[in-house]
């Protein structure tokens, strides 16, 4: 308990605003530290300035999508390049499901996702309430 | 019920227990630090998965109460009884806003206030003025309707940031109107008005008594913008109106559920190893994709407390990306999937809340109790079948079918007899859910009372039926009470009887037999017995030579005697005479028996033996006056005819003589004061009937006279609830072959 951060830091990355408000509050009341991006770029700028624990990231995105912002990512040199990745798309379906585990993510959920489905996979994938 | 939440409520409730329980060890080990980790780790689960639920109320209150935690734990904070008694009441406060989830969907609309008040508590008074200034009820956006919030949160979408939807409400000055104000005209004015509801402040007075200058309304409304351009909308009468944002959650449409969430963590392990196994990723991309994979793994197996596991994916990692092969991972992983499956091994989840893992199936009572229902209904209709065979039996042609039909009922009569005891079995509980409940009741009485008290308990793993163990509450409680009340002594007069000051209560169970035996002991002053017996003759219990054939336990007996109570004054918290004798009618009610051992200045035993289970009953069915009733067999000793002539009257009272002793006789149809009958038999000169009963606990022998002797029956009892639970001379009712229901007497009550 005492030599892991206590609040998990996650980066949504999606370029709805009202997405990334409900994210937020979500993330927030479940304890999670949260920064917001509206693109791959963006994304991609503050995961290689700022350690995080988590990057939920959508798929349609102007300027870099979620895919490129995926392998984007994953060909970094570093520690950033290994950072989990939770995809919530709008897309269901098993081939884009398996479209983004090939660009690199870590977990895939389909909108809408409730509160406590958001925060339960959040806590899942940075370990968080051990 | 959500199973989500279900599952939250349950687990939660667990919690609260062992965090209840902490607290207490805490108070009296204030130095271990295992307690203090432990009690921390409740409180932030608990605080974890209530900002899962977005209960934020309780989200705040608990987290102010871990951060409290956190200081005790890294030694800032010193542990006073104070502080636990908060804590506590976080706790209690909790739990109660648990029961309003699970009935209602929601907090109650104090719960803000509740939440503020504890925090303030908790962080000592002077940092009250930090408190959160938001009044209570204000941010609920319930008073609109769902396709007014719809609207709202579909007219933010594309607003600027900084943008939010904020609640307002302004309740104008009664005499606004004379200073000018116009409240319709400034709401009408606000920027981003979504939605608007306008109500009088309270019930509208007669209308002679109405004053139109005076503004009597309330204005509830949404508004989309930045917070300065709505405040400033407001600025001129800015201590009439509130306004707050609102979480955009309040406001969402119920989302339908998710995918299950039952294993996330074997659904992300799973996921990562498929993601493992992709095999056309570009070589730059690998390094980071393992590592991803292992990370995402790692968290998952801590997640659940696995972090041996954890550790051992990290290490596959390093090893895989030296050897440029996955294959250490595929192994990690594999390795912990297997550990999840089979706890026990490696490293089993030490962070799991839930009871040590017996394979044992939670399922809902109302199950049970269902099944135990048709199996009480199969019982009827297996005794109907015993009646159809006898019938057949008497008429007359019907002998090749009255032996398979005898076959067939013995049959059934076994299957339904192992039905019975299988569901019975599946009833039974351990008696610690009941004495869970103890630790907490004697720490706050013993505050309460200026006694030091210690509560053991023993046995607590003892089983008995579901409405045995829940019918000991109220009785257990009684007695503690008392215990502590009446029993142990004062801390100086301990002191000055050599005793130690710290009073111990024992609370113990153990099966003996087929049955269950729970005991309350202490080690106070004991049962003043002459004192008993002066009481009991007193209040007319019995008289001066009868209380002189008594027995010392005999007379200390008496104490479960109804209208007898050896304190001269009754206190708030135990005490008013009916005491033991209501312990003892409910014992008795389940089948059982109460019993006493008591040592002058050592201490005193309240033993309740009880039924295991509640087993068939075995009943005789008599008739009083037109009238059908059950007697259990247990306590008829015999079954005679009386001829007039052995009927002597003694002091007024019938009365005969049986086995060389002078036994009472009482007619059931008086006892019960049930209409006269034209009474065709009784007259008519022939024998009467008596069933001669053991009144029990030493109370001898009675005759009960009836009209007639039925069959004897084997009957699944149901105990009487609600208002008639509480007339003694009946233990229960049945549901007879032919669909009627029997009353099932209570003898051992009955004698007037």
């Amino acid at each position: 308990m005492a030599d892991r951060p206590a609040s998990p830091r996650i980066l949504i990355v999606d370029d709805g605003s009202l997405i990334r408000l409900y994210y937020r509050e979500t993330l927030e009341a479940a304890g999670f530290e949260v920064a917001e991006a509206i693109n791959g770029i963006e994304a991609l700028e503050k995961v290689l300035s700022e350690r995080f624990d988590l990057a939920i990231v959508d798929i349609n995105m102007p300027k870099m999508n979620g895919m490129s912002f995926l392998r984007a990512l994953r060909g970094q040199q570093g520690e950033a390049a290994a950072l989990p990745a939770l995809v919530i798309s709008s897309e269901a379906g098993e081939r884009d499901a398996a479209a983004a585990r090939a660009a690199g993510a870590n977990f895939y959920l389909v909108k809408p996702v409730t509160p406590a489905d958001l925060a339960l996979h959040a806590a899942v994938l940075t370990g968080m309430l051990a | 019920m959500n199973a989500l939440l279900e599952q939250f409520l349950l687990e939660s409730r667990d919690l609260i227990a062992e965090g209840t329980r902490g607290l207490i060890a805490l108070e009296r080990s204030p130095e271990d630090g295992e307690l203090v980790v432990g009690v921390f780790r409740v409180f932030h689960t608990l605080k974890g998965s209530s900002g899962v639920f977005g209960i934020q109320p309780m989200t705040r209150m608990l987290h102010a109460a871990e951060d409290m935690l956190a200081a005790i734990r890294d030694g800032r904070t010193p542990i006073d009884p104070a502080l636990i008694d908060t804590l506590l009441e976080c706790l209690d406060q909790t739990a109660r806003w648990l029961d309003d989830l699970e009935v209602r969907d929601g907090l109650s609309d104090d719960a803000d206030g509740m939440a503020a008040g504890l925090i303030r508590r908790l962080r000592g008074d002077d940092a009250a003025a930090t408190a959160p200034p938001d009044a209570p009820e204000f941010d609920d956006p319930g008073i609109f309707s769902e396709a007014e919030r719809s609207a709202a949160i579909e007219a933010l979408r594309g607003q600027a940031e900084g943008t939010s939807i904020f609640r307002v409400v302004y309740q104008p000055d009664p005499r606004c109107f004379f200073n000018g104000d116009d409240p319709l005209k400034l709401i009408a004015g606000l920027p981003g008005l979504a939605a608007l509801r306008i109500s009088p402040q309270g019930d509208w007075p007669a209308l002679e008594t109405l004053d139109p200058f005076r503004c009597d309304m309330r204005i509830d409304a949404l508004a989309i913008g930045e917070e300065a351009a709505i405040r400033h909308a407001f600025r001129l009468v800015a201590d009439q109106v509130r306004i707050a944002e609102v979480p955009l959650r309040a406001l969402s449409p119920q989302l339908s559920p998710g995918p299950k969430s039952d294993d996330i963590v074997g659904a992300v392990l799973a996921e990562q190893r498929l993601l493992l196994a992709s095999t056309d990723t570009p070589p730059g991309e690998v390094a980071g994709r393992w590592g991803s994979a292992a990370a995402a793994a790692a968290n998952a197996l801590r997640y659940e407390g696995g972090n041996g596991h954890a550790a051992a994916v990290a290490a596959a990692l390093a090893e895989a990306v030296e050897r440029h092969d996955p294959s250490p991972l595929f192994r990690a992983l594999d390795q912990a999937v297997q550990g999840r499956q089979s706890p026990g091994t490696a490293a089993a989840s030490q962070s799991a809340p839930s009871a040590p893992a017996s394979r044992s199936l939670r399922v809902e009572e109302q199950r049970v109790d269902r099944l135990f229902a048709l199996v009480g209904e199969m019982i009827v209709a297996k005794n109907t079948l015993g009646w159809l065979a006898g019938r057949t039996a008497e008429a007359a042609g019907a002998g090749d079918i009255v032996r398979p039909l005898r076959d067939l009922h013995a049959l059934v009569e076994r299957l339904t007899r192992d039905m019975h005891d299988a569901v019975v079995r599946i009833r039974m509980v351990p008696v610690g859910q009941v004495f869970d409940r103890f630790p907490r009741l004697v720490r706050d009485l013993s505050l309460r009372l200026g006694k030091p008290v210690d509560l053991l308990v023993e046995g607590e793993g003892t089983s008995a039926d579901k409405t045995v163990v829940e019918a000991l509450f109220e009785p257990l409680l009684h007695l503690v009470r008392n215990s502590l009340d009446h029993g142990i002594e004062p801390p100086e007069m301990r002191r000055g009887a050599g005793k130690p000051e710290r009073a111990t209560v024992t609370l113990r169970a153990f099966h003996a037999g087929d049955r269950v035996v729970v005991e309350v002991s202490d080690d106070g002053g004991g049962i003043d017995i002459a004192a008993v017996g002066r009481k009991a003759v007193d209040s007319r219990v019995l008289g001066e030579d009868e209380l002189g054939a008594l027995s010392e336990a005999e007379t200390a007996r008496l104490i479960f005697a109804p209208g007898l109570s050896t304190m001269d004054e009754t206190s708030d918290l135990s005490g008013r005479g009916v005491g033991m004798a209501a312990v003892r009618m409910a014992i008795e009610r389940i089948g059982g028996a109460v019993g006493v051992e008591t040592v002058r200045h050592r201490g005193t035993t309240i033993r309740l033996e009880l039924p295991l289970t509640l087993a068939l009953l075995r009943i005789v069915t008599v008739s009083a006056r037109g009238r059908r009733f059950g007697v259990p067999l247990d306590v008829v000793a015999e079954t005679i005819r009386l001829s007039d002539d052995r009927i002597r009257r003694i002091r007024g009272r019938a009365a005969f003589t049986w086995r060389e002793q002078v036994v009472p006789l009482h007619p059931l149809g008086r006892i019960l004061e049930l209409p006269e009958a034209r009474d065709p038999l009784s007259g008519s000169g022939g024998d009467r009937l008596v069933l001669v009963v053991d009144a029990g606990g030493g109370g001898g022998f009675f005759g009960l006279e009836v009209d007639g002797i039925g069959d004897r029956l084997e009957v699944a009892l149901r105990p009487m609830d609600g208002l008639l639970g509480n007339i003694p001379a009946y233990l229960g009712t049945t549901l007879q072959g032919d669909g009627q229901v029997l009353l099932i007497l209570n003898p051992k009550e009955l004698p007037p």
